[in-house]
């Protein structure tokens, strides 16, 4: 909306529209009178021009900073684990409260581990599995991991032998255990280069220890494509 | 299991990316003025993109993203910082008004002063910024828009949900504010009756390192 400046071109007018003349927010007509004003009249003509460089100075001194990279970039991957709100089915849109938060909560429903579901469906856990320790890494192809494949590779193997486990911060690799709930966990390719916080019991075995998972607590970050 | 979203869900993220992400500088840069503080102005920007981009289907496409991601940033830094809303000093503006002509006096007699050269004065980076920092903090809302993200007033009463009417007045005081500063400063560095050139001779008091790394 560009304003109409004070009517007729006296000083007094001049002086009240000289902001949005500044700032371009004048109508042409407005803007012709302006600058025949300040053609005539040498005091307001001092006034646009100080105006002008005071705007100038303030412009270039308040200059704003680039976004530290890292921001860009922790941004970027926050995004990459988020859906926006269209993509949700539309029978849970029309009987889901509009509250967003309850949608959204609904939407980590859906991205739930067969072993979460398991819990929250009540089912009474057996005596002997206690909440393990958190273990706190990125679910990975846990030989092609040790190829040196990157996350989007690992996503496209579908080698039947290959088995998924946390790659912890230490750089240890946990499979996970190949039976009952967690089978899921342990052969779903498109988990592989997702963080996570895994709960869940150490199992020994044969070869080696393995993580029974009770719970997942995913993060945000993990590479969606390119090196883990 | 359920898998991520690759098919429309990659797509509107692009989409999403494409639009919004040009303006990143602009909105932590606003939140840095507002917060005064790196993490909390990250924070602030991050959960203004996660909410951007939950709710892109609300945004009108061709509309101005820039407004409606500033409005959304603005609503955030309601909810989180209402207690710690920084108010800046009370003002007297019959006086900011009074002394107008003063001001422009100054300016006139630093007109030589280039605005590429101010950018390189630290010591006036550095007043600025305290400047729109003591400023109540509508008027360094608007102020900001206008002057550093160069929004029009329609854009900046979208963002801010007020009456274009009320844009340009606050604009109008928060400039006022900002003038008397500046041209407080450039007085104040410059010797009597010049419009100097150069560099500012060092405040009393403060030792400051000089480019080359010796000390001032």
């Amino acid at each position: 909306m560009k304003t109409n400046g004070g009517h007729g071109a006296g000083c007094a007018g001049f002086a009240e529209s000289l902001s949005p003349y500044l700032d371009g927010e004048l109508v042409p007509e407005a803007r012709e009178r302006m600058d025949s004003h300040a053609r005539d009249c040498s005091a307001c003509r001092r006034t646009l021009e100080a105006e002008r460089h005071l705007l100038g100075m303030l412009r270039a001194g308040l200059r704003r900073a680039p976004a530290p990279p890292a921001l860009r970039s922790a941004l970027l991957r926050r995004l990459d684990g988020e859906k926006p709100r269209r993509t949700l089915p539309e029978i849970l849109r029309r009987w889901a409260p509009p509250a967003a938060v309850t949608v959204s909560l609904l939407a980590a429903a859906l991205l739930m581990t067969p072993a979460l579901r398991e819990r929250l469906a009540g089912e009474r856990r057996p005596a002997d599995q206690k909440p393990g320790a958190p273990h706190a890494g990125v679910i990975v192809d846990i030989e092609c991991d040790r190829a040196g494949l990157t996350a989007a590779q690992q996503r496209a193997c579908r080698e039947p032998s290959h088995h998924n486990g946390l790659r912890t911060g230490e750089g240890r690799y946990l499979p996970f255990v190949d039976e009952g709930a967690g089978q899921a966990l342990a052969r779903d390719a498109a988990l592989r280069g997702r963080a996570a916080t895994v709960f869940g019991a150490v199992r020994e075995g044969v070869p080696g220890p393995r993580l029974e998972v009770l719970r997942i607590e995913w993060l945000p970050g993990g590479e969606a494509d390119g090196l883990l | 299991m359920f898998r991520r979203g690759r098919g429309p869900g990659g797509v509107r993220r692009e989409e999403f990316q494409k639009a919004a992400l040009p303006h990143l500088d602009a909105l932590y840069n606003f939140a840095l003025k507002m917060t005064r503080d790196e993490r909390d102005a990250e924070d602030l920007v991050q959960e203004t993109y996660l909410r951007a981009y939950r709710f892109f289907d609300r945004y009108e496409p061709g509309t101005n993203i820039k407004a409606w991601l500033f409005r959304i940033l603005k609503n955030n830094s309601i909810n989180r910082y209402r207690s710690r809303q920084r108010e800046g000093e009370a003002v007297d503006f019959g006086k900011i008004e009074e002394s107008y002509e003063s001001v422009i006096s100054e300016a006139h007699r630093h007109r030589e002063r280039s605005p590429e050269e101010a950018m390189l004065d630290t010591d006036l980076v550095e007043a600025l910024d305290e400047a729109i920092a003591a400023l109540p903090s509508e008027y360094r809302e608007v102020s900001m828009m206008a002057i550093v993200e160069e929004m029009s007033y329609r854009e900046i009463a979208q963002a801010l949900d007020i009456p274009i009417g009320t844009v340009m007045s606050r604009l109008h005081r928060g400039r006022r504010l900002l003038q008397k500063r500046l041209v407080e400063h450039l007085s104040r560095a410059t010797p009597e009756g010049g419009s100097g050139p150069a560099l500012a001779p060092r405040r009393s008091g403060a030792s400051k390192p000089l480019r080359d790394g010796s000390e001032g």
